[in-house]
């Protein structure tokens, strides 16, 4: 482990400081994920996993430890880390989290315009990943027009248009129906199947934990568990 | 999707408080751009009735009038005026050329005796000087059709401490300019209003002949020229300078603002208050688009982290809220100077007459000019004052951890 992984992060520890309180929310976490990888991080509630997929998403700094991107270890370079989210990395949100003066196509088409990807080969992307999450013919709505689904959906294709090393997904289908939250995952599967695409994502719910090809379980801010399925 | 169009979009979203902000700036930097458009036409008329009843454009000199003490009458009088006269009456631009007497003595009605401060003109002249801005010169009827001689116009409160009606005689007393002293009798053919009850009170005005007679000099104190433009007033400074030099001329010249010291006087006194009330207005629509900004941003704070998690820079996020304050700047602004002309217009064919400023007799008529570089200019601070309610709220958000940028709810 190490060489090849997209992410590796030794002796990850993040408190919170609520007052006079410390709060260890994340503590001796070694971690690696390698490209491919199909992850879900399953624990109770406060147990850390939004903590950790943000330190994964490099979108929150450890208190100590480090994280080494393509086995260089990252200092607090805050352009290199901008360049990293825009060029490497997707993030799904629980709460979906579309801009909303923007509509289906804007939406998924932003993150290639932040690489500077010209206006003919943006659309084509666009156009591909829209019909590859089923949203074919929707793209001049906007995001209050749609499902909770559909809207998921949208956020997807926006995370992976730009062909990210990771997506990220933070309990991706906590707001969404059984039904929906199913089909959400099984996207997220058909698109890992298909494309390669590496998901990170986390979940509390047994049904969808037992979805990820690798299972790391969260307990009190320490991985407890890690299982890595047939 | 530029930053430009998401900053636009971003501030339509919530339509109603945009709106109110809009109103809010309309009103606001509409009646700002009305007071100085008011204190533009004060400040206008001002000028230009100063110019056209006292100063005219350029004024000549003896050269050593402004250095030198007289010490008799007229010591440093202009002499051989015709030749200065008919050089300027030469240039294009020069609409009228007139000299003019200032004196001072005694006015007398057999009993009573006060000083006077005197005035002797060229009558047709000066009426001609307030024709070209438009007024009517009334005042020097009288003296024009008797031929200014042995007339008086006696300032309407000299008059009345004299208790003398038209048609009356009076003595005035003066020194000569070799130092001796003379009298002459004049019929008071009119009496006139002026701008303050103080100059009333002691102003008379005389033909300039009479004057020179009473004087005993053929001398003058000074040459004033009217031009047909203010605006050419410099050029037309350096011009007749330097044709004055070459013709030997030892004359000293002033432009006419050097000699308009109560138009200075009035015009601080306005711009006082302009500045103030603009201060104010400024402030009010600081406040409002501040705080329509501020409110948008911080319920945006979850988006901003959004984007910021999507890759894009803090200076990326922190241009679209510049640009969303400088369409709000420019939309406002727009709409405060379509208000304010239309305002304008209005009010300029309403009638409506102001009180007298302090130390007038007369009040004037509510008028508002509507000068471009003051709409410029107010346009501008507009949009700026825009832009710089945003910044900080936007610097702010920008700065914060994309984690609780996030979490924001
Ligand atoms: N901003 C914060 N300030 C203080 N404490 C925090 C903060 N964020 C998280 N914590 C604490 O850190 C611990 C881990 O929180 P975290 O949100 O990572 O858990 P979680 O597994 O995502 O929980 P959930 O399933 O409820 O989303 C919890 O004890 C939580 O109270
Ligand atoms: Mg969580």
């Amino acid at each position: 482990m190490g060489e090849q992984s997209i992410i590796h992060m030794h002796d990850i520890s993040k408190n919170y400081e609520l007052g006079k309180i410390t709060v260890k929310a994340l503590h001796s976490i070694d971690l690696s994920i390698e490209a491919g990888d199909f992850l879900v991080i399953a624990g109770s509630s406060g147990s850390g996993k939004t903590t950790l997929l943000n330190l994964i998403g490099l979108i929150d700094t450890p208190t100590s430890g480090s994280i080494y991107f393509d086995s260089k270890e990252l200092d607090g370079n805050e352009r290199r880390l901008t360049e990293y989210r825009r060029d490497r990395l997707g993030y799904i949100f629980q709460t979906f989290n579309l801009i909303p003066v923007m509509n289906v196509y804007e939406n998924v088409e932003f993150p290639l315009i932040l690489q500077g990807v010209s206006q003919g080969q943006r659309k084509q992307l666009v156009m591909d990943v829209l019909e590859q999450v089923g949203l074919t013919g929707h793209h001049r709505h906007k995001p209050r027009e749609l499902s909770g689904g559909q809207r998921q959906r949208v956020a997807i294709a926006r995370a992976i248009v730009k062909k990210p090393d990771i997506v990220l997904a933070d309990e991706p289908t906590a707001n969404l129906d059984s039904v929906t939250g199913e089909e959400i995952i099984e996207l997220m599967e058909k698109l890992n199947a298909h494309n390669g695409t590496t998901f990170v994502f986390s979940s509390h719910d047994p049904m969808i934990i037992t979805r990820g090809r690798r299972i790391i379980r969260l307990h009190d801010g320490q991985i407890i568990r890690e299982k890595e399925a047939a | 999707m530029t930053f430009m169009t998401l900053g636009y979009r971003s501030l339509f979203r919530q339509k109603r408080r945009t709106v109110m902000t809009l109103v809010v700036i309309t009103f606001g930097i509409g009646s700002l751009l009305l007071t100085m458009g008011h204190t533009a036409y004060i400040d206008w008329g001002l000028r230009e009735n100063t110019i056209h009843s006292e100063t005219g454009h350029l004024q000549l000199f003896h050269q050593d009038y402004f250095d030198k003490e007289e010490e008799t009458i007229l010591q440093y009088g202009l002499e051989d005026c015709s030749d200065l006269k008919s050089g300027l009456e030469q240039y294009l631009e020069v609409q009228l050329v007139q000299a003019r007497i200032n004196f001072m003595g005694l006015i007398s009605n057999g009993e009573k005796s006060v000083a006077f401060v005197g005035q002797a003109v060229e009558p047709e002249k000066e009426r001609k000087l307030r024709n070209l801005f438009g007024n009517s010169g009334a005042a020097f009827d009288s003296l024009i059709a008797c031929g200014g001689e042995d007339a008086v116009v006696l300032g309407q409160a000299l008059a009345r401490s004299l208790n003398v009606q038209i048609g009356d005689w009076v003595t005035l007393m003066t020194s000569t300019t070799d130092g001796a002293l003379n009298a002459v009798d004049l019929r008071v053919v009119d009496t006139f209003t002026g701008v303050s009850t103080e100059y009333e009170k002691r102003a008379i005005t005389i033909d300039l002949q009479t004057a020179q007679q009473l004087l005993v000099t053929d001398k003058v104190n000074k040459i004033i020229v009217t031009l047909d433009k203010t605006a050419n007033t410099d050029r037309l400074y350096d011009e007749i300078s330097q044709w004055a030099k070459d013709n030997s001329h030892t004359v000293t010249m002033k432009k006419w603002h050097e000699q308009a010291a109560y138009y200075k006087k009035v015009r601080s006194f306005f711009q006082t208050i302009t500045g103030f009330l603009s201060l104010i207005l400024l402030i009010i629509v600081f406040f409002a688009s501040a705080n329509t900004i501020v409110m948008s941003i911080v319920e945006r704070t979850r988006e901003i982290g959004t984007l910021l998690s999507l890759g894009t820079s803090r200076f990326q996020t922190l241009k679209m809220f510049i640009f969303e304050g400088l369409f709000l700047g420019i939309i406002g602004g727009f709409m405060a100077m379509a208000f304010a002309y239309l305002a304008a217009m209005l009010i300029n064919n309403s009638g409506l007459m102001m009180p007298p400023p302090p130390g007038n007799t007369q009040g004037y008529q509510l008028m508002v000019r509507n000068e471009m570089p003051i709409y410029i200019i107010v346009f501008f601070a507009t949009v700026l004052t825009s832009v710089f309610s945003s910044l900080l709220p936007a610097f702010r958000v920008t700065r914060m951890k994309i984690v609780d940028a996030l979490g924001h709810i």
